[in-house]
């Protein structure tokens, strides 16, 4: 049996188990705090505002805005060459959440700090699907 | 009551050694010792921040990370009390031993910071395998690798505010410009043109090969005590403020300063974007103002913000904040030789723009 080398594997919590389940779907999943309606991040035990540990799972647009890009020239993933284009997407439902995806087809290439990008998941590489920037044609 | 800086010490700095950390940590802790003045059986209190942060470390104590338990031992110290600052920059170590020395606990401080350039493993990217906590929303995508992060918000800033990559060179010319005027720092006779700037291989965009520190194998210490307490024959620069990046207020309220009184400033450049972050953030510029500042040479030496005066991290090597806060002790105690800038409230920030914090020193007889 031979091991390709893979992506690093998350290794889920309780707390953000749903967002990887989500992500196996293809869908953006984070979790909304029932006490007082903001979203929570990913690792949040509790909603950072309220503090309630009520936080049920919520799929989302998947709608995102662009934060943050770079093309990095080493490359620290394995099975890719060439330089690798990481986005800091800040989730539109609520942008103080902001999400690391690879932008592999240059949909971010041009593209302006708070432009509308829509975030989707790659095919399972290992056992988790990451988050990649959907062209245009593959939006939902 | 008065707490001190009193003296500050430096190892030899070194690109790779074959010397291990230890040999570092206490070269450096023993030139703090002998600049205060002071005998090691005096050391009482002890303050360090081990963490090496870069993406391949091992995290090995003694090997690449060196802590208190290994220091004490290795120099014989017995301690009233010591903390390794999990995470934290040497700003906050002065902020622990000025709270040790202010509750009485001890009367004497050595703090410590050492860094090593582990040899055979990958400096900047991380291996795969499991990932846990936040890091499975990073180190997937490369985001942890080569200031990923910092290079991803240089970007917006950039593009937000219209600056280029000539003004990311601006701060590392002056960096090395600095750097000549600084015996040990690592790129002291290497004064850097745009052309060569320009030719220096791709990181990550915007930063290029010099938009980067270089990792350094080194160790810098200072000794803290109250002012009541100096050794004959030190050279004391006060502790008058510090503060958490979240409330930078309290660095004013606490001194009594405000940005107008700054002689000099001291800001962490770890990536060269770095250093307009907290220009901007403490209000010394509008927002976006930074890289105009620079270009228009507010920073350079006798011009209204000596900035970075000994090189900062991309003229002196990667000392993780270390090298600022003995450039500003320096500064602040009359003691920066040729480098010397006017005396005065001298700033040290060290860290993100997501985490750092702040110490203000200042001239004891003024």
């Amino acid at each position: 049996m031979t091991h390709k080398p893979q992506r690093p594997q998350p290794v889920p919590t309780a707390e953000t188990r749903p967002f990887w389940e989500g992500a196996a779907e293809g869908a953006l999943v984070l979790r909304r705090c029932q006490g007082c309606g903001r979203l929570a991040p990913p690792l949040a035990p509790r909603c950072p505002d309220c503090l309630c540990d009520t936080l049920l799972a919520e799929r989302l647009s998947g709608r995102v805005m662009l934060k943050g890009r770079t093309r990095l020239h080493l490359q620290p993933l394995p099975g890719r060459t060439g330089p690798l284009t990481l986005v800091e997407c800040a989730v539109f439902e609520d942008p103080r959440i902001v999400l690391i995806a690879l932008d592999e087809q240059g949909v971010t290439d041009g593209a302006l700090p708070d432009a509308i990008l829509h975030l989707g998941f790659s095919p399972a590489e290992g056992d988790a699907h990451f988050a990649v920037v959907l062209p245009p044609e593959d939006r939902a | 009551m008065t707490v001190v800086i009193a003296g500050f010490g430096s190892s030899t700095l070194e690109k790779r050694s074959d010397r291990g950390i230890a040999a570092f940590a206490l070269e450096a802790a023993l030139a703090a010792l002998a600049d205060a003045s002071i005998r090691r059986d005096e050391i009482d209190g002890y303050v360090g921040a081990p963490f090496a942060t870069n993406a391949g470390s091992p995290h090995a104590e003694g090997g690449d990370e060196i802590s208190l338990k290994t220091v004490a031992g290795l120099m014989g110290l017995r301690l009233t009390w010591g903390a390794d600052l999990y995470r934290r920059y040497p700003t906050d170590m002065v902020a622990s031993a000025a709270h040790a020395l202010q509750a009485g606990t001890c009367r004497f401080v050595l703090g410590l910071r050492a860094l090593y350039v582990a040899p055979g493993l990958d400096y900047a990217t991380g291996t795969s395998g499991p990932v846990f906590g936040a890091d499975q929303f990073t180190k997937p995508y490369g985001y942890t690798t080569a200031g990923a992060r910092f290079a991803a918000r240089a970007w917006a800033y950039m593009t937000r505010h219209g600056a280029t990559r000539d003004d990311l060179f601006a701060i590392v010319d002056l960096s090395r410009r600095h750097a000549a005027l600084n015996p040990q720092a690592i790129w002291r006779d290497k004064p850097l043109s745009l052309e060569d700037y320009s030719r220096g291989r791709m990181i990550a965009e915007p930063h290029g090969l010099f938009d980067c520190d270089l990792p350094i194998c080194g160790a810098q210490a200072f000794l803290m005590c109250r002012e009541k307490d100096l050794p004959q024959g030190a050279t004391p620069a006060r502790v008058t403020g510090f503060s958490g990046f979240a409330r930078p207020e309290a660095l004013w309220s606490m001194s009594g300063r405000g940005p107008a009184d700054l002689k000099t400033a001291q800001l962490y450049d770890g990536f060269s974007s770095m250093v307009w972050e907290w220009l901007d953030g403490l209000g010394l510029t509008e927002p976006g103002g930074a890289p105009a500042f620079l270009r228009d040479g507010n920073g350079e030496y006798g011009a209204r913000l000596p900035l970075n005066t000994a090189g900062g991290a991309l003229g002196e090597g990667r000392l993780h904040g270390m090298g600022h806060l003995r450039e500003a002790y320096l500064q602040a105690s009359g003691r920066a030789g040729l480098r010397q800038q006017a005396m005065g409230p001298a700033l040290v920030q060290v860290g993100p723009y997501d985490d750092s914090s702040f110490v203000l020193l200042e001239p004891v007889n003024v």
